[in-house]
């Protein structure tokens, strides 16, 4: 039984250590830098931001970053640093301008436009069959049994 | 001696498949039947053939046979014998020797189980499959031979990489070939029901529970490789958009909206081409996903795999592939043309077509993201990266969509639904929805997609809740049942109805693990001594020292911390693992599990007389890994479905 | 052919066609976007650490600026032709070069040099990479040719190989600085 010493070792660590241990938060700038460095990419380690690498040039730019946010740098202008000496290829997310738009508008203008041709075709086919709407109309309002045998149908063949 | 065993099989396999081909051509295109016949046995004895490949190389490794070249890449004297016995496929050679293997394996499965009710397919289906074993055999054979040996045998192996030592990583590559290759079995059907010109709907019904499988195994898969990420990687994630997981995800996102909208086809056979294009760019996807790891053509975590000698032949059978899939379905598309009719906008129908819309938006957007780079850089002399946050963007608000027409699209009836019905069906689940305000008040979510999340989640859940709760009602008011025998005889009469419900559950559960970890996540990161503490959400993190621990093939500097908090007491051990074969350090990310986050402590390089400690908060992570169990079982009671009937008859039947 | 034909077919053929063009790319490279930029100057210890090296310092003149480290395989394999070019241009007064020893530390340099000859002209020493990350480095061997005015011509990823002089360098030099 090994674990108990250590059991008791820790809850009387956890009861003073506390108090004696000093208490340590990630400096107040660590915040900043990990937003600008999440947001560029490794250049050596592929789809992983600098922040998130284990590289030993990924972590150099991490500290370069942490000093220029200690030297009061604003995030746009580390950004800028990087870019200007690396390009496009440092941001993780791609600027929202030139042909970039075709990402950022692309999926939006896929869904808006695939829905309003969804939207007029489906009311091609439910028109195309006049007569068979009024059928189905019919049938939905139909006798009890029918109606029964519908919802017995919507049940059972998902 | 084995590898030699293994390496002749093969080559026999690649003979047989060549007969198979052949002769179920001539069977197929003269109807001869028994020429189709000795095309299958050809199937079976090809696939005893890989199996023994696969068992030669498998005793290779377990008899740490070095003068096999791929043996002494992967493998060690001093590798654990689990990972030893799955360093089959911890490398290019042998991964693709598994795929071909799943895919010889699965075609004759498939060949014998629908040998009589599909007979009309099957001579089709023989040539489909023997083609793709042909071609993945060659590649195998001529371009990455697992087989070749080593002269002189060195000493000892250079182990397996130590990213792969996970168990994470040791299921991921099998289940996810399983989805990819399961998906093969449909993908023939569909190519021989456009070769056949044939209008019926039998390829669909066939091969429901292969296409099933396929998802299940790769929804698997891809949970098992975000687990390992989670793991191993060491950056407190599971999910980075990288280009290969893209491409394992893009693949499920249109088997997705084909297990959806092949109901619809299935009901009223309609929208035919539309599930053929779907079922044939699923398997296309599938390898194209192979194409993209294999290929290095795009860079990502999982480069230590590409060669592009390599990448120009998956190239030029992936082109051929796609123009003869894709060609046969503009060619026959006229032909098997089915006439579009819908009776009421508002019906399940027109939600399941919704739902593909959004499905296909969301696979073509992956799609974008990771071809855009390549198509940059091919045409200006730019490079640019789409990385995880643009994804988190943009599929964010379609996941939204998918998710609201889940809740929607599950139980709106057929048809058509009269706005008495849809207010029946909806007026709840809205009600129940907007509880999202007032509880992300009270949990403190104040970002706007948390809270939308929030509000889908309850909506959904009433939604399908509501639909249970009436069915039982009904039954229990029809045949005087006890609630819980009405329940379980609902669930268990419907069990492809009810299984989807429960994989709908199971996605609820993982969508709020991933608006949990993904939007609330917390870190330190900070330079500790030992004796200092940190404090994290609830927790304070004590670093009680730093030492050194050894195991057969590593060696690693080991943390020893404490954490306090919510009345617990526990350990943490996050190291840093130098492998003795590999001179980069691995970090091993130490991990506490609680239903309600995970803490999760990684242990950085010694600075000073400090040590570099990473400590993350991870809220509800483990929800991810839960509503992934839960959507297996969710496709386990959907796929022993006894057996999918005619509708009319069924209802005959029951009355 | 209805649309909807031609649209997946179109689609399809672009996919293989960018794939196919694709292969060529090499997926580690970045373009650089420095290339008719000022040079970032600076002005570091010497790797023997008995001077300080200031890029200004060499205006009216062409600079090779070689970054290079004792950990990089490919360094060794540009080492010769370094050493042959540092004795091909010993006597021309409008070219020089310049190490730059990165994420190094003196000893390993020191072997470095001793083990594959010394080539004789200066190296800066930038044990934290700082210049390195400065010039938009992200690997070893990379060099940067900066004409009199301090205007960074051109980059080279990977190592110099023989007849690059007088194949790049020479055409630019003859040209003269821009404008």
């Amino acid at each position: 039984m090994r674990v108990i010493p250590w059991l008791l070792l820790f809850t009387l660590m956890g009861v003073t250590l506390p108090t004696l241990a000093a208490e340590r938060a990630e400096d107040p700038n660590e915040a900043q830098v990990r937003e600008i460095a999440q947001g560029l990419r490794c250049t050596v380690c592929q789809s992983q931001s600098l922040y998130e690498s284990n590289s030993d040039l990924a972590q150099d730019m991490v500290s370069v970053i942490r000093d220029k946010v200690a030297e009061g740098q604003s995030s746009e202008a580390i950004n800028k640093y990087f870019f200007d000496r690396y390009g496009d290829y440092i941001y993780m997310e791609p600027v929202k301008s030139g042909a970039n738009l075709v990402l950022w508008l692309g999926p939006f203008v896929g869904l808006l436009a695939g829905g309003l041709g969804l939207f007029v075709a489906v009311r091609r086919w439910q028109k195309g069959q006049g007569t068979q709407s009024v059928a189905a109309k019919s049938d939905n309002q139909g006798s009890v049994p029918n109606k029964s045998i519908e919802a017995e149908l919507d049940k059972i063949e998902l | 001696m084995w590898i030699e065993l293994g390496h002749f099989s093969a080559i026999l396999a690649l003979v047989l498949a060549v007969i198979q081909t052949g002769t179920a051509f001539v069977g197929g295109t003269l109807d001869r039947p028994v020429w189709v016949r000795v095309s299958r046995q050809a199937a079976l004895v090809g696939s005893g053939f890989l199996t023994l490949a696969m068992l030669g190389l498998q005793i290779s490794f377990l008899t740490h046979d070095f003068s096999v070249q791929y043996v002494a890449g992967h493998a060690s004297l001093d590798l654990p014998f689990f990972y030893l016995a799955t360093a089959l496929w911890g490398g290019h050679e042998g991964s693709l020797l598994l795929w071909g293997w799943l895919l010889s394996v699965f075609g004759t499965i498939a060949v014998f189980s629908y040998w009589r009710s599909q007979s009309a397919s099957i001579p089709w289906v023989l040539v489909v499959f023997g083609c793709l074993v042909i071609s993945f055999l060659c590649l195998v054979l001529f371009l990455s031979s697992p087989f070749d040996r080593l002269i002189p045998p060195p000493m000892d192996g250079r182990d397996l990489n130590p990213l792969l030592q996970d168990p994470g990583m040791v299921f991921h590559p099998p289940f996810l070939y399983m989805g990819y290759v399961g998906f093969a079995v449909p993908y023939a059907f569909a190519i021989s029901a456009l070769i056949r010109g044939r209008l019926d709907d039998q390829w669909i019904r066939a091969t429901r529970r292969w296409s099933l499988f396929a998802w299940a195994m790769l929804t698997v898969g891809i949970v098992f490789g975000a687990n390992w990420a989670y793991y191993e990687l060491g950056w407190g994630g599971y999910w980075a958009w990288d280009p290969v997981e893209n491409a394992s995800f893009m693949p499920w996102l249109t088997a997705t909206a084909f297990l959806h909208s092949v109901m619809v086809q299935e009901r009223s056979g309609q929208f035919r081409i539309w599930n053929l294009m779907l079922i044939i760019t699923t398997f296309a996807l599938s390898l194209l996903g192979t194409f993209l790891v294999r290929s290095g053509v795009l860079s990502s975590v999982h480069a230590f795999a590409n060669d592009p000698g390599r990448g120009v032949y998956i190239l030029g059978f992936m082109s051929v592939l796609l123009l003869v899939s894709f060609g046969l379905l503009t060619l026959r598309g006229d032909a098997l043309k089915s006439e579009n009719r819908l009776d009421g906008v508002v019906s399940r129908e027109v939600a399941f077509l919704f739902n593909n819309l959004f499905f296909m938006v969301a696979m073509l957007t992956v799609l974008l993201g990771t071809l855009y780079p390549l198509a940059v850089e091919t045409f200006s002399n730019a490079k640019v990266t789409v990385g995880a946050p643009y994804y988190n963007k943009v599929f964010l608000p379609i996941m939204f969509g998918i998710l609201l027409l889940m809740g929607i699209g599950a139980v709106i009836p057929w048809r058509r639904a009269s706005a008495q019905r849809m207010i029946k069906l909806f007026r709840l689940p809205l009600i129940i929805g907007f509880l999202a305000l007032p509880l992300s008040w009270y949990w403190g979510v104040d970002h706007p997609y948390g809270i939308g999340a929030l509000f889908l989640i309850l909506f959904v859940i009433t939604s399908h809740g509501g639909e249970i709760i009436r069915s039982v009602r009904a039954r229990v008011r029809k045949d005087r049942l006890s609630p819980l025998t009405a329940f379980v005889r609902l669930i268990s009469r419907n069990r492809r109805r009810y299984g989807g419900f429960v994989v709908h559950a199971g996605l609820l559960v993982m969508v709020a693990g991933f608006i949990g970890s993904g939007l609330f996540q917390e870190e330190q990161n900070l330079v500790m001594k030992p004796g200092e503490t940190v404090r994290i959400g609830a927790w304070t993190l004590t670093l009680d020292k730093i030492h050194t621990v050894a195991r057969e093939n590593w060696e690693a500097t080991e943390a020893v911390m404490h954490a306090q908090g919510r009345g617990e007491i526990l350990t943490l051990r996050p190291q840093k693992r130098v492998y003795n074969e590999h001179s980069m350090p691995t970090t091993e990310a130490s991990i506490h599990t609680t239903i309600r986050e995970d803490l999760y402590v990684i242990l950085g390089d010694a600075v000073g007389d400090g040590w570099h400690i990473r400590v993350f908060r991870n809220p509800l992570v483990v929800w991810v890994w839960i509503g992934a169990l839960i959507m297996g079982l969710g496709v386990l009671i959907a796929f022993f479905e006894k057996r999918i009937v005619v509708a009319r008859k069924t209802v005959r039947e029951a009355s | 052919m209805s649309s909807w034909k031609l649209a997946i077919m179109g689609v399809v053929l672009g996919i293989i066609a960018l794939f196919a063009m694709g292969l060529q790319n090499d997926p580690r490279d970045i373009p650089t976007p420095l290339i008719s930029k000022p040079a970032s100057d600076f002005s570091e210890p010497s790797l023997k650490g008995d001077a300080t090296i200031t890029l200004t310092d060499y205006r009216g003149k062409w600079v090779l600026l070689n970054f290079w480290g004792s950990w990089c395989i490919s360094c060794v394999a540009e080492h010769p032709y370094l050493i042959q070019l540092a004795d091909q241009v010993k006597d021309r007064d409008d070219f020089l070069i310049i190490g730059v020893d990165f994420k190094d530390t003196r000893e390993g340099a020191f072997r470095f040099l001793q083990r594959h000859g010394d080539p004789g002209y200066q190296h800066l020493f930038d044990p934290k990479q700082r210049v390195a990350i400065d010039w938009g480095v992200y690997g070893a061997p990379e060099s940067f040719l900066i004409d009199p005015t301090g205007i960074i011509r051109l980059k080279h990823t990977g190592p110099l190989y023989p007849g690059w002089f007088e194949k790049v360098a020479l055409p630019l030099i003859d040209g003269g600085a821009v404008q």
